[in-house]
């Protein structure tokens, strides 16, 4: 009787003051977890940092590449209004963390449709680069040479200030005339305007190309040729004075100067190497 | 107080009194002491098992909470992680697409810090004897250039004009090129954007946005100022004496007249996209006594050792250029 009264006492005193072995257990566990949040944090800011890490690439060289605005700042920082720049994240303050989580999460999707754009843009730009007409059509080798450039000339028949839209080329009967970008053949025939056999091809981009006065023509309408591929062979076809190559660019109804399209500094031999045999 | 005990003695068939001394009951208070306290903690450690303390009950419900929130923590930052390497992948894809080649090391794309600068990275990427032989080479040249730019008849007139050529010869960067980010692509064999083959690419390319200022990378006269549709597009050639010239194509607009004498250091005009160009972007060429030379050796007055290790793996790396 005594000894379960004087139990009682102790028993009183050690609920009172002395934790169970439990919570002992348990305040470990909650240090273990605090110290993982402090982890967690620094988690979040780095990959917050490998996020921010792309937007250099991005905005400074694809987008400037390719000629597409840089994504403005405030679209950037995805919807964070009212943002507490000094949250407390001292304690175990899961409502900032998630806030924080989610804010990244969004500039991250934003960052996922910047790269759509960008990589979209990219293929187009590579397949608008295949139909830029930018080499000769002919093989500049020492038997080719030019013979009337792009603008007012003497009409070589009547003698008068004339328009000239393209480029004569001069050089060797059936001379192989290759066309100058991917594209589809659009005429391919004799023509009645003075064109002699002419083809013309359709570029897409707001580009075309003419060939004229040939002597052959190797490709059909309706035909989709690649750079390089030999659609007809230099004659004297239609009102011409010898033998040689018309050539014409069109940019969007207008014709333009097609020496601005290719450099001087593609030699034959590399020239043989872009040229597609039949 | 304590019943009063008593001890039957055979001997005297009688009762006495049982009479403890001080000692004795104070050995029983300590039995009686201890013994409570065993069973208070037996007690206790029963009791505890079965019921929580409110302490307990508290501490049980924040570790739970704890946990679970760390679980969705961590599967968000997982998820998160995952769509960022993701989006690595993507760079490089498109990096592909745009330059035609292996885009460069990981290292130097993490964050933006400052990075090792040392052979050991070089060692890393491909043809990495060619770099550390460039780049090796590139040390020598650093430090002969002054004297092996000039034939020996100038060698006298270099003497008196030290001063005036140190300032002349091209020697920064003709653009703003902070983290060297604008590198495009540097001297040598190169897949022509347009042509799709390997042609020697005789400058440097730097990619910028329209209207960038471009510098005259040293002193010296405007030689050549064309607007032009055709080739290099809108350029200008300066004449810095002592046998070299620069060449600064794909202009937007000038900002100087032919004739002029400009400086180190000034605007002469502003990044385009003229000629045959595929991009905005600014092509930049040396020559030497009339024969082009590799623009990366002279930067020595911009970039430091361990930026011009990144410039010429910069450099070396693109595959394909906007020219």
């Amino acid at each position: 009787m005594l000894l379960n009264c004087g139990a009682l006492v102790f028993f009183l005193l050690l609920y009172k003051y002395v934790q169970p072995p439990e919570v002992i257990f348990e305040k470990y566990q909650e240090k273990k977890y605090s110290s993982r949040y402090a982890g967690i944090i620094h988690r979040v800011d780095s990959l917050t940092g490998n996020l921010k890490s792309t937007y250099l690439s991005n905005d400074q060289i694809y987008r400037c590449i390719l000629e597409m605005d840089s994504i403005p700042v405030n679209v950037r920082s995805a919807g964070t209004g009212g943002y507490n720049p000094d949250p407390d994240f001292s304690s175990h303050n899961f409502n900032a963390l998630f806030r924080k989580i989610e804010s990244l999460k969004r500039q991250v999707s934003i960052q996922e449709k910047s790269y759509d754009e960008i990589l979209i843009a990219a293929i187009e730009k590579n397949n608008e680069l295949k139909h830029y007409p930018g080499i000769p059509p002919v093989n500049l080798t020492k038997d080719i040479f030019i013979s009337s450039y792009f603008g007012t000339r003497d009409d070589p028949f009547t003698l008068f200030k004339k328009n000239h839209h393209g480029v004569d080329f001069c050089g060797p009967f059936n001379t192989e005339i290759h066309t100058t970008a991917d594209g589809v053949v659009t005429l391919a025939k004799l023509s009645r305007k003075g064109y002699g056999n002419e083809v013309v091809v359709d570029h897409g981009f707001g580009h075309c190309t003419r060939y004229a006065h040939l002597n052959e023509i190797l490709v059909q309408e309706g035909q989709m040729v690649e750079r390089g591929q030999v659609i007809g062979k230099m004659g004297s076809t239609g009102r011409s004075t010898g033998t040689h190559l018309h050539y014409e660019v069109w940019y969007r109804q207008g014709p333009v100067n097609p020496l601005y399209f290719f450099a001087d500094n593609i030699t034959p031999e590399e020239f043989q190497q872009l040229a597609k045999k039949d | 107080m304590a019943k009063q005990k008593y001890k039957f003695n055979p001997e005297s068939l009688s009762y006495s009194r049982v009479v403890r001394t001080g000692r004795q009951k104070f050995g029983y208070f300590l039995t009686y002491f201890f013994g409570s306290v065993v069973l208070a903690v037996l007690y206790y450690l029963v009791f505890s098992i079965f019921f929580d303390s409110p302490k307990e009950k508290g501490l049980k419900r924040q570790i739970s909470e704890l946990k679970v929130n760390y679980q969705i923590v961590n599967s968000e930052l997982d998820k998160i992680e995952k769509v960022l390497v993701d989006l690595q992948d993507r760079d490089d894809n498109i990096y592909r697409t745009i330059f035609e080649a292996e885009p460069v090391n990981s290292t130097i794309r993490e964050a933006g810090t400052g990075g090792s600068n040392s052979y050991r990275n070089l060692e890393k990427i491909e043809n990495s004897e060619l770099v550390i032989d460039v780049k090796s080479r590139l040390d020598k040249i650093m430090k002969k250039i002054y004297v092996q730019s000039v034939s020996y008849d100038e060698v006298i007139e270099l003497a008196r004009n030290k001063e005036d050529m140190l300032a002349s010869i091209p020697a920064i960067q003709p653009i703003s090129n902070k983290d060297l980010k604008r590198t495009a692509s540097g001297w040598g064999y190169r897949i022509h954007p347009i042509y799709k083959i390997r042609k020697f690419h005789y400058g440097m390319d730097f990619t910028a946005p329209t209207r960038t200022e471009v510098y005259s990378t040293g002193n010296g006269v405007i030689e050549i100022m064309e607007s032009s549709k055709r080739g290099y597009g809108n350029h200008i050639v300066i004449n810095h004496g002592y046998g070299y010239k620069t060449l600064y194509a794909h202009l937007d607009d000038f900002n100087v007249r032919k004739g002029q004498t400009v400086k180190r250091g000034d605007v002469i005009g502003y990044v385009g996209n003229s000629g045959l160009s595929t991009a905005p972007h600014l092509h930049y060429e040396v020559m030497l006594n009339g024969e082009k030379v590799n623009p990366v050796n002279y930067y020595f007055n911009d970039l430091t050792p361990s930026e011009y290790e990144r410039m010429i793996e910069l450099s070396i790396k693109s595959g394909q250029t906007f020219d």
